[in-house]
């Protein structure tokens, strides 16, 4: 009896310690060599936590609940972007204010972080940095828009990508708030450069590249025959083109099959009346998408691009009856 | 050393893969072999370890006979380690009260000391090379003369003047041959300096082609007539046409008197000035008065230092203590060669080069406060004379006091048969020392490090020190390479030598371990070399690279030990 008494004490004991504990918690005892402070800030700047640490190094903060998400856990005047949950977390190591590089902090409790990490891109600059697709229902809620942060890609395509994997919900937090600034801006920026020059054979084995077409608006249509949302758009796009045909317009539809007899057979399926080419390279899943994939940055497709009459990226990632607008408004300029 | 630059940055960092605030911590999956090799042997495990897990297979049954004592004389420590604390070696006669209990003159001594160290607590970060030291030394009695190869000359009021030789010129020529190239400030002073007497010569040719050619343009052609064909080679005279050459390309111009207006207007000397004086900035100071404040040319000034053993570089002893002994078998971190050893720091380095006052205080301090093993920093190239006596001095001290020593060469490709480092066995000029090891470093494969320096000699032995995983600063865990870690190696398989077999002499240690390696003798490796001052790779017959031709072995050192003693 008195055994069950004593269990049941201790039940209670570590159910109330729980419900006081609600938020994140971070204590530790690091090296210093110097005291110094430990923050925690949002994105945005605002403080979170903030805690002095002694000569002794040791700290501890919280609880305080917040949001999940990516914060930056600063040390002394060090700053690193890291996503942190309602969770107890403890940091030992070293941090060397002097030489930060030979610090060494080891956090645990911060597990969804390591998580995060596996998906980070291995690229040294960070327009070379690509999100491998796989990520897609891998992560949860706000943790596509953090990675995008801590990933810091300065090209349009992977913060998309990591945009569209996310659910509203997921949007109203404030890396979600981020990423979709940052999608909005890149793609204002890269409109407007000149676009990739390809060279794909057509159906009689000619060669043609985007730069036969200077002159007229070009819009290019990335598909395969084995996806079945590219052969439904390529009904919408035949439309449009009977519509606005003329002769400051080009259609391409540039094939990703990996094999040339599917392509063909596409062909004679859809009998289009625009240029159509074939890149043997074929379409690649995993985190290194080919050449063209790369060059106009497009993890899916159907991938619909506007080409101004100078070669210039115009619009893209076009849907529907975008395209109709696009080059209504491209003409109309 | 001359090619300090990169070089620096191996002696004093372990290289550590990531450079992070938050790291990741992902060892837990991995075999010993990828971890602590040096414990590992080549028969079981695949990798070219020290054979320790063998040495105590061997050893089973046999009690310890003493904690041996292992002073580390380099960076600085993390003694509250957990992995490490039950091995820090406490001063048993000192009490941490501000009094020098132990009467040896260091107040609060109690896990080691910190030569770099001042009263208030303050530590040195970097210390100055040791080209720069005796440029500062040397420079006003030597800075200013110009030799041309016969005459020695002055600036004197911004022209060049034939003055009498040196007094010392012995002493001038260790300054010109040995200070000169291991120091960029007295480099580019002599810059400045030769910036004048290449105003003067352009002085003198000026007048020569007027004198020869009045009234004419001058131009490169009449230009040519200053080459003097019979001045001695690399003459000032020489150096100064050359010089001129060269203006006439930098102006794209064909004309004397665009190029002499340059030379005259004195902006070169003033840009050589310039130059220096940055050198002097980045080079010429490292806080060491203001900081300790002692006379670092006088062994006797000896009361200095503080006892704060945490510091900016203390990863680097960590590691290397880890290695010798962190505690075996506890599911923490490596296992530390000898985990009974007790670890004593004595901080001398930081980034730079050691003082060499403070080495040989650390040498003594260690011997006298009964250190079985000691490690040094790396090898240098120069050693002052006056201030290598006290190196000797202190080694022949911890010889006769039975003490091992143990020395990391350094990572320049370089033979040292050709090119002399310090310590060495024969830098004392008389007998040599019999309890100095210098050991490179090797990988799992039992391949050498790339840039290890090699000598058929001068090497004694290659041990595990690249890629190992060893205790961090703040309980941490990392993998790092370094020469350091070979040298730990060394020092803790001595110490476990030692610590079973107590009554063995730093000389009988070391004729052990050179005895008893695993041989690579004929194997052909990989090596870096240096050849007409660019480095390239060679093949090299392993036995050519050090005196014992293989790697440490601690399973048969400890058979051997064991013959010797009963």
């Amino acid at each position: 009896m008195l055994k069950l008494y004593l269990i049941s004490i201790l039940f209670f004991g570590g159910y109330w310690e729980l419900g006081a504990q609600i938020g994140v918690k971070i204590s530790g005892k690091i090296r210093v060599l110097e005291p110094t402070t430990m923050k925690v800030e949002t994105i945005t700047g605002e403080l979170l936590l903030s805690t002095k640490i002694g000569k002794d190094g040791v700290f501890s903060v919280g609880p305080k609940e917040i949001e999940p998400d990516v914060y930056f856990i600063c040390f002394g005047e060090t700053k690193q972007p890291i996503y942190l949950t309602n969770n107890q977390i403890t940091v030992k190591g070293f941090y060397n204010c002097r030489n930060v590089e030979s610090s060494s902090l080891e956090f645990t409790g911060i597990d969804t972080y390591y998580e995060l990490l596996e998906w980070l891109p291995k690229g040294e600059f960070s327009r070379d940095k690509t999100i491998n697709p796989e990520v897609e229902g891998r992560l949860q809620g706000n943790m596509y828009s953090a990675l995008a942060y801590i990933a810091d890609m300065s090209t349009y395509e992977p913060n998309k990508f990591l945009l569209d994997c996310m659910s509203e919900e997921a949007l109203k937090t404030a890396s979600g708030k981020w990423l979709k600034h940052r999608v909005d801006s890149l793609y204002h920026y890269s409109i407007g450069a000149p676009a990739y020059n390809f060279t794909f054979q057509d159906s009689y084995g000619k060669k043609v590249s985007l730069t036969n077409f200077r002159g007229k608006l070009v819009l290019i249509d990335f598909c395969a025959s084995w996806c079945g949302p590219c052969r439904n758009e390529m009904k919408s796009l035949l439309q449009i083109y009977n519509e606005l045909k003329g002769d400051d317009l080009e259609f391409i539809s540039i094939s990703l099959d990996s094999k040339e007899e599917n392509w063909r057979k596409m062909l004679e399926e859809e009998k289009l009346p625009w240029v159509m080419l074939w890149d043997e390279e074929g379409f690649v899943i995993g985190n290194k998408p080919n050449k063209i994939q790369q060059a106009y940055g497009f993890y899916s497709i159907p991938f619909i691009v506007l080409i101004d009459k100078e070669g210039r990226l115009l619009a893209k990632d076009l849907r529907g009856e975008q395209v109709r607008e696009e080059i209504l408004k491209a003409r109309a300029n | 050393m001359k090619k300090y630059f990169l070089l620096l940055m191996a002696s004093v960092c372990i290289s550590v893969a990531e450079a992070q605030l938050v790291k990741q911590n992902d060892q837990g999956q991995k075999k010993q072999s990828d971890l602590d090799w040096y414990n590992c042997s080549f028969d079981k495990d695949g990798v070219y370890g020290a054979e320790i897990n063998k040495a105590y297979d061997f050893l089973k049954g046999k009690k310890i006979k003493k904690r041996p004592v292992v002073a580390l004389i380099g960076s600085g420590m993390d003694v509250e380690h957990e992995d490490l604390k039950q091995a820090i070696w406490v001063n048993p006669k000192e009490k941490s009260d501000g009094k020098d209990n132990d009467k040896n003159g260091l107040i609060d001594d109690i896990n080691g000391w910190n030569f770099l160290g001042g009263k208030d607590g303050q530590v040195m970060e970097s210390t100055m090379r040791e080209g720069d030291r005796e440029y500062l030394r040397l420079k006003d009695k030597y800075a200013d003369y110009i030799f041309d190869g016969k005459n020695y000359y002055k600036v004197i009021n911004g022209k060049l003047t034939k003055v009498a030789a040196p007094e010392n010129i012995e002493e001038y020529n260790y300054y010109r041959d040995q200070v000169l190239p291991e120091s960029q400030m007295a480099g580019t002073y002599g810059g400045w300096m030769l910036s004048y007497v290449i105003k003067d010569y352009a002085e003198k040719f000026d007048q020569m082609m007027k004198e020869r050619f009045p009234g004419k343009k001058l131009t490169q052609t009449e230009f040519g007539i200053c080459y003097d064909p019979k001045a001695p080679r690399d003459s000032l005279s020489e150096v100064a046409f050359m010089v001129c050459v060269m203006g006439f390309n930098i102006y794209k111009t064909n004309e004397w008197e665009t190029v002499y207006a340059g030379i005259k207007s004195g902006t070169q000397i003033e840009q050589a000035k310039a130059d220096y004086e940055a050198k002097v900035k980045r080079f010429g100071a490292d806080g060491r008065k203001e900081i300790v404040g002692d006379n670092y040319l006088d062994i006797n000034d000896n009361h200095y230092g503080n006892n704060v053993l945490l510091t900016a570089d203390a990863g680097i002893g960590t590691m290397e203590a880890g290695v010798i002994a962190a505690k075996r078998e506890n599911g923490l971190g490596g296992n530390g060669i000898m985990d009974q050893a007790e670890i004593m720091t004595l901080r001398v380095a930081a980034e730079g080069e050691p003082y060499l006052k403070d080495i040989a205080l650390a040498i003594r301090y260690a011997v006298d406060h009964g250190a079985d093993v000691i490690m040094l920093p790396v090898q240098n190239t120069l050693y002052p004379e006056n201030q290598k006596i006290w190196i000797n001095e202190a080694l022949k001290y911890a010889e006769d006091k039975g003490v091992f020593v143990v020395a990391p060469a350094w990572e320049a490709a370089q033979d040292l048969s050709v090119t002399t480092y310090y310590p060495n066995r024969w830098m004392t000029g008389e007998k040599e020392l019999t309890n100095l090891m210098i050991v490179s470093s090797s990988d799992k494969n039992g391949n050498p490090s790339m840039n290890s320096n090699y000598g058929a000699k001068e090497v004694d032995l290659y041990a595990p020190g690249m890629n190992i995983y060893s205790t961090y600063t703040g309980d941490t865990y990392q993998n790092g390479t370094g020469l350091g870690l070979a040298a730990a190696t060394t020092a803790g398989v001595a110490a476990l030598i030692k610590a079973y077999y107590p009554h063995l002499t730093g000389t009988q240690i070391r004729n052990i371990l050179l005895e008893t390696v695993t041989s690579r003798k004929d194997v052909e490796v990989e090596k870096g070399i240096i050849v007409d001052g660019k480095q390239t790779q060679d093949l090299f017959l392993f036995g050519d690279l050090c005196l014992s031709g293989g790697i440490i072995n601690a399973y048969q050192a400890v058979i051997a030990a064991d013959k010797i003693t009963k």
